[in-house]
Formats: structure tokens, sequence, C-alpha cells
């Protein structure tokens, strides 16, 4: 048996890393923007909550999150596949990181500009809708290139789990046919170009999307 | 109502954030009011939720009525009670937290002296030596660390076949990977820190008649490290929590530790909630360290 034989495993490995990172990235967007919100508001209890997401995300390596998932949860009789741990894993993890660099965009706008939505008479949210989150999203696509770069790679932490990412098919393919350098080949030319393809398309969005001051 | 008036005090943003809220009128007050009691009602009430999943008994499919229950929820204290004792902590808990900051300590160690040297070397006069540093930060950076790690274990087993023993293998391939990727994070951090130094210093160290090293090394480098310190600290942070990808390839660190403990007394939950909270204190110690150092720079600016 060649590698090459593997090919179509190959394929399913790359389609499971692309697709979980884009969905985890996704989810972490929302997480994201919400700890944000909560982050930035005028009530207290959470403001609290996002500060503690936050540092406990930022300050906890991956890898536990879906290691946590796939083994604790059914002890809740929740039996998550390894494709959902790796996404879910994922989604937390970059909701804190991502909150992270929308707060930071957030922190670029001008004060001016939410001083003048207030003086027009704009409610917290409507400031934030309206004002201040497009351009702090706005200004935060290169941070946020950087971290869908990154999960791109994290993402094949997972393979604790027995995720199907492109680096576990790899290993599993290498051992079988004990082809052990081409398939390392693959697996870099792989993460490589899917590491070019976000750094350029983040750099183009940024070009088009970035805030001119 | 002193606590009330301390939920709906604005506090005071710091240096460089945005102020988004500002001193309330009555009819903000009222609503601030109203959704602070709301998010508490909705924060107990989750935490009450969560509180409840773990708790609730479980028993296996196809019981009946007074069949004893698979678990009887995860406040047991039979499933905490490992963690009292003094012996999982000195046994397995400590060597763990050992490894990690062993493989940490000598991956930093490493990664920051080669991370300095490729940053002086792109600095540099010479087009061939820039080239060099160059393309080593480019090939590693797009590397990733699972791979990196990965590879140098299946290489040192097959180009030294003699080791003796596997946490060896383990902790040299951790350490090699963890240097290979950090190394050009760092040299990339330094680098920028040196371009946002502005152009007079070097072009007064050349006028005073030192050379183009001279001036890197005694003017530029310095100005450039202590600017980049901050970003180096968070750095090393990330870098703290990457040893754990040692998991993959048997390195004895806290998480492969977790995966032994959890097996002896099958209690993952309460195994990964404890050995979470020895990750988060130790790499909230050293992003600590960054934030002060930040706030230091921020105060003599």
């Amino acid at each position: 048996m060649r590698w090459t034989d593997f090919t179509s495993d190959i394929v399913m490995g790359i389609r499971n890393t692309v697709t979980a990172t884009l969905l985890g990235f996704a989810l972490g967007l929302v997480i994201g923007v919400i700890v944000t919100v909560c982050r930035l508001s005028p009530v207290r209890p959470l403001r609290i909550v996002g500060r503690l997401y936050t540092s406990l995300m930022v300050n906890s390596p991956l890898i536990f999150f879906a290691l946590f998932l796939f083994y604790g949860m059914p002890k809740l009789n929740l039996k998550p596949s390894s494709y959902q741990c790796a996404v879910i894993a994922l989604a937390l993890y970059l909701g804190g990181y991502i909150a992270e660099a929308l707060r930071a965009g957030v922190n670029t706008v001008a004060n001016g500009q939410a001083e003048a939505a207030r003086a027009i008479g704009l409610t917290f949210g409507q400031t934030l809708q309206h004002v201040v989150l497009p351009q702090a999203v706005r200004s935060s696509i290169g941070p946020m290139g950087v971290l869908l770069n990154a999960s791109f790679r994290n993402v094949a932490v997972a393979g604790a789990v027995s995720f199907a990412d492109v680096v576990f098919v790899s290993k599993r393919i290498s051992e079988e046919t004990t082809d052990y350098y081409p398939m390392f080949l693959v697996q870099f030319a792989v993460i490589a170009a899917l590491a070019v393809m976000t750094s350029v398309g983040a750099r183009a969005l940024d070009r088009r999307f970035a805030v001119k001051r | 109502m002193a606590l009330l008036e301390a939920a709906l005090r604005i506090p005071e943003p710091a240096a460089g954030e945005l102020r988004l809220n500002e001193e309330l009128g009555p009819k903000g007050r009222r609503r601030v009011l109203i959704a602070t009691v709301a998010s508490v009602i909705a924060i107990v009430g989750g935490l009450w939720w969560v509180y409840s999943m773990l708790a609730r008994w479980r028993y296996a499919p196809g019981a009946v009525a007074g069949d004893a229950p698979i678990s009887k929820g995860q406040f047991e204290w039979s499933l905490w009670e490992p963690f009292t004792q003094k012996l999982l902590w000195t046994k397995a808990i400590w060597p763990g937290v050992l490894n990690t900051v062993r493989a940490f300590g000598l991956g930093l160690f490493l990664a920051l002296g080669i991370g300095i040297v490729m940053a002086t070397w792109r600095a540099g006069e010479s087009k061939k030596i820039r080239f060099a540093a160059a393309s080593y930060t480019e090939v590693f950076r797009a590397c990733a660390l699972v791979l990196l790690i990965r590879f140098s274990f299946f290489q040192l087993g097959r180009s030294f076949p003699s080791w003796n023993s596997i946490w060896m293998y383990a902790f040299v391939a951790v350490v090699i990977g963890l240097t290979l990727y950090y190394s050009t994070v760092f040299a990339e951090v330094i680098r920028s820190s040196i371009n946002s130094l502005s152009v007079g210093q070097k072009e007064a160290g050349l006028a005073i008649g030192m050379t183009h090293n001279q001036v890197l090394r005694t003017v530029i480098l310095p100005q450039a490290l202590r600017r980049a310190l901050p970003n180096i600290v968070t750095q090393a942070a990330s870098l703290l929590k990457d040893t754990s990808i040692g998991y993959l390839v048997t390195y004895p660190e806290l998480s492969y530790t977790s995966d032994i403990v959890k097996q002896t007394f099958d209690n993952s939950l309460q195994t990964y909630f404890v050995f979470w909270m020895v990750y988060v204190f130790l790499v909230a110690c050293v992003s600590s360290i960054a934030n002060r150092i930040r706030k230091r720079q921020d105060i003599r600016k």
C-alpha cells in the first residue's frame, strides 16, 4: 500500500480541518460579540461575567477543552462526537480571543463618536449597534485574520480526541503505509497553503474595509 | 442601598479606552437598575441549571424503580475525595506541573535566544544573512506546532534509537517544536519593535562613528527589547499553554497527567476541573506579569 491510495482520506481530513475551523470561528465570533457587549455594558454583573469569561478562556489551553468535552460530557449523558468536540472547543476558546480583539477595536473608535451618539440621544444598545461596533469590527479584521490563521493549525490538537483532521488522518496513513516523509510533506503543504490563503484573504478584506483615519 | 449604588456606578475608563457610558440620568438609572436585576436573575438561574445538571442522579438505561443509580451526581464526595489526598498532589500533579514548567522554561530560553538572533540578523546589513533569517522565520511560522512536535518525535526516534526513556524523546521533541515555532514568534515581535524605533537612533549611532553592528547591539536592541517586553511575556504565556500539545506525544505534562488521574478514579469532570484551575493559575501568573509591565511602561511614557 502506498500513501497515494489514501488520497480520498486526505481530502476528507482537509475538509474536516477547514469546515470545523470555519464553523468554530463563526460560533466564536457570535460568542465574542456577546462577550464584548457584556464587557462594555453599563450593567455591572454582565461586565463581571464578560471579564471572567475572557480571562478564563485566554488562560487555558485549547486541547483541554477538547478533552473535557469528549471525556467529561459523557458523565452527564451527553456524547458529543469528536467533530462536535473540535468545533465547540474551538468556539469557546476563540470566543475569548475574539472578544479581546474586538475590545481593542472598540478602543480605536474616537471618543467623539460615542459622545456624538449620546448627544443625539442614542441609547447604549443603539450606540453600539450603529456607531461603535461597525467601526470596531472593521478595524479588528487584521487581528481576526491572524486568529483564523492560527485556528487552522490549532484545530489539529483535537486529534487528541481522534478528530479526523488532516494531521490526524496523515498520522494514521503514515502508520499504515510507513510512508512517513511524504505524509509529513503533505501535512506541511496543506497547512502552509491554508495559512497563505487566510493571510492573503484577511489582508484584502482589511484593505477593503479598514476605517480610514 | 450602598450595594445598589455600587452596582450602578459607571467605572472610569482606563487610559486609551473608549468612554461609552457616563453618569446616568434618572431614566437611565431606572433602565440600568432593571437590567442589573434581570441579569442577576439570569446568571443565578444559569448557575442553578448547571448545578442541577451536575447534581442529578443518573440511572442505567432501562432501569426500573428501586434500581441503584449509576451515579449520585457529580458532587458526590467520593468523586472529589482523591483530591484531598496528599499523595495525589505530590506523586501525580506536582510532577506534571514540573514537566510543564521544564518544557516551558527550556523552550522559552531557547526560543527567545534564537528569536533575538533572528531579529538582529533581519535588521543587519548583509543581504544574505537577512534572507536566511527571513526564510527561517517565514517557514517555521507557517508550520503547525502539532506538526513540528510530532515530526521531531518521529525523527528523534529514527535518528537516535538508543535513548533509554520515552520521556527523553517526548521532552526533546516538545522543546524542539516549541523552540522552532516560538523563536519565529519572538523574532517577529522584536522585529516590529525594532521597526517602531525612530531612524534618528540609528543615524545618531552611525554619526558618532559606531559600526552598523555596534549600533544594533548597543543602541537599537536594548530599546527594542524593552519595548517588546510586554508582548514577549504575553507570547510566553501562550508558550506555556502550548506545552499541553506534549499530550499528543505522551509527554507527561499536566494534560497527560490529568488523563491518568481521571482513568484511575473514574471522575473525569472533577479531574478536568481541578487541572483546569491549575492551568489557569499557572498561565495567569505569567500573563499578569505582562499586564504589570505594560502598566508600568504606560506610566513612564
